[in-house]
């Protein structure tokens, strides 16, 4: 199962390569990790909901997070989006994050749906 | 059998965590920490119990963060890598890092196989220094030791000395004297002539040996050695024999480590009445198969004999003696030898006068 999960994700643009060589061709940690991300990992939608209640700390906490945890897994467009959201959110801006949130949770959902297999 | 070293990870990204785990979990067993009181609190832990190989800190920790962990573990970074992981390497999380003796950071997301080797390499680099610092120490101890045998060394001489004095032999003063003299010839020596190979330390081990030069005399019985009169052909070869006498004492310190110090002692005291011309004894060495360590004291044994009063005659000036050793009127010496005397024989005067016996 993990291979075909990994040819998808490799079709939307993830770097599985990265990744594998991070954990050592480690594929079942690989799938381990992914159905950690997809279930319990409460960074995406800890940035969704921070800005809904516009609570600025938490959601730098939770876009600097999900930077590196969506990097190491692969997923560099993600990781690209929230580095974009944190550093605005460094610089004061509060505001006009709309096309962002919005950019992420796009690639949220491609990513989600290829991992819909491992979801609980 | 090496204990398995432990290297301590705290994030509060589980994921992160985890994959940091994977890649040490091979070579080191895995102590993990969830937040920076968590971290602080396992780091003291294992560092005290001496299973702690390195500390990996994400900054962005909750309850305490990364930087200040680091500074709670100031002491522990001095001995073994803590490095820090940041998403955000801002010039100042850097330098506070640099500060606080962190020993390098990691940005986030990792790049591949890079991770593993830099972690390995600061573990292997701070081992090295390590054991660096403990071979200074242990360098320490034995140049400690080294001059502690130095003094044992000088102890011992000194009552070599004093034992020769007492037995009615020699004064003390004549022992200091040639090992002035000794001194100041051979580093006249030194500087002229570099052949000889005069280093500091071989100068210094002479000077320190001179002072057994006649102790073979203890071995001479009184009736000859104390005699106010001239000495018979007989009596004069069994004064002759102290030379042979004082290497077979000098046995005793046959288990020295210094085997150079030995080695000069055995020579000075052989050898310091040879002659240049070889008519000298116990040997008839010629030349510079004298040793160099014989030929000078030979020269400082002249000269103070020469300007030192005995049973016969008062001592001679020191220009007499100068000249009497120059003309060769008093003992065989080499041209090199007595080259340097001229360059240095002020001093040699001076040495007389201050040290003279009362």
């Amino acid at each position: 199962m993990i291979d075909d999960v990994m040819n998808k994700l490799k079709d939307i643009g993830v770097d599985v390569d990265n990744t594998m060589e991070l954990l050592g061709s480690n594929t079942a940690l690989y799938e381990k990790l992914l159905t950690k991300f997809i279930n319990t990992n409460p960074n995406y939608q800890g940035i969704i909901d921070s800005f809904a209640e516009n609570n600025i700390e938490n959601a730098i906490s939770y876009s600097h997070t999900l930077k590196s945890v969506a990097g190491n897994l692969g997923f560099t467009k993600m990781s690209q989006i929230s580095t974009t959201i944190l550093t605005r959110l460094r610089a004061g801006e509060t505001t006009g994050f709309e096309d962002d949130l919005a950019a992420l949770t796009e690639e949220y959902n491609k990513i989600k749906s290829v991992l819909s297999v491992y979801i609980s | 059998m090496t204990t398995r070293k432990a290297i301590l990870i705290a994030d509060d990204s589980e994921i992160d965590r985890e994959i940091l785990c994977e890649l040490f979990r091979e070579d080191f067993d895995i102590i993990e920490a969830e937040n920076g009181f968590e971290a602080i609190s396992k780091a003291v832990e294992s560092d005290e119990k001496g299973v702690l190989a390195a500390v990996i800190l994400d900054i962005a920790m909750p309850i305490i963060s990364g930087l200040a962990v680091l500074e709670e573990l100031r002491e522990v970074a001095q001995r073994l890598p803590v490095i820090l992981m940041t998403a955000e390497s801002t010039p100042d999380n850097i330098k506070q890092g640099h500060e606080l003796g962190m020993a390098d950071f990691i940005v986030k997301p990792f790049r591949g196989y890079g991770v593993k080797q830099r972690v390995h390499n600061l573990i292997d680099l701070y081992e090295k220094k390590n054991n660096v610092k403990i071979l200074e120490h242990e360098n320490e101890v034995m140049q400690e030791e080294a001059m502690d045998f130095e003094e044992f060394s000088n102890t011992m001489i000194e009552m070599l000395g004093t034992i020769i004095e007492y037995r009615g032999i020699e004064s003390g003063l004549h022992v200091k004297r040639i090992r002035m003299y000794t001194q100041i010839l051979l580093e006249c020596i030194a500087k002229n002539y570099a052949d000889y190979n005069l280093d500091n330390d071989t100068i210094k081990t002479i000077c320190s040996a001179s002072a057994v030069h006649d102790i073979g005399k203890i071995a001479i019985p009184d009736n000859i050695l104390l005699k106010p009169e001239r000495l018979t052909p007989l009596e004069f070869e069994v004064i002759k024999s102290h030379t042979v006498k004082g290497c077979e004492i000098l046995k005793c310190l046959d288990k020295l480590k210094n085997k150079a110090f030995l080695k000069y002692c055995y020579e000075i005291c052989r050898h310091h009445h040879e002659r240049w011309d070889g008519n000298g004894y116990p040997d008839r060495l010629q030349g510079d198969a004298i040793p160099i360590s014989a030929q000078v004291v030979a020269v400082a044994d002249v000269y103070d004999a020469l300007t030192t009063k005995n049973v016969y005659r008062q001592g001679f000036t020191h220009e007499k003696a100068v000249n009497m050793i120059l003309s060769g009127e008093c003992g065989s010496f080499s041209p090199k030898m007595l080259s340097c005397l001229k360059i240095i024989e002020d001093k040699y005067k001076i040495i007389a006068t201050n040290y003279a016996d009362k």
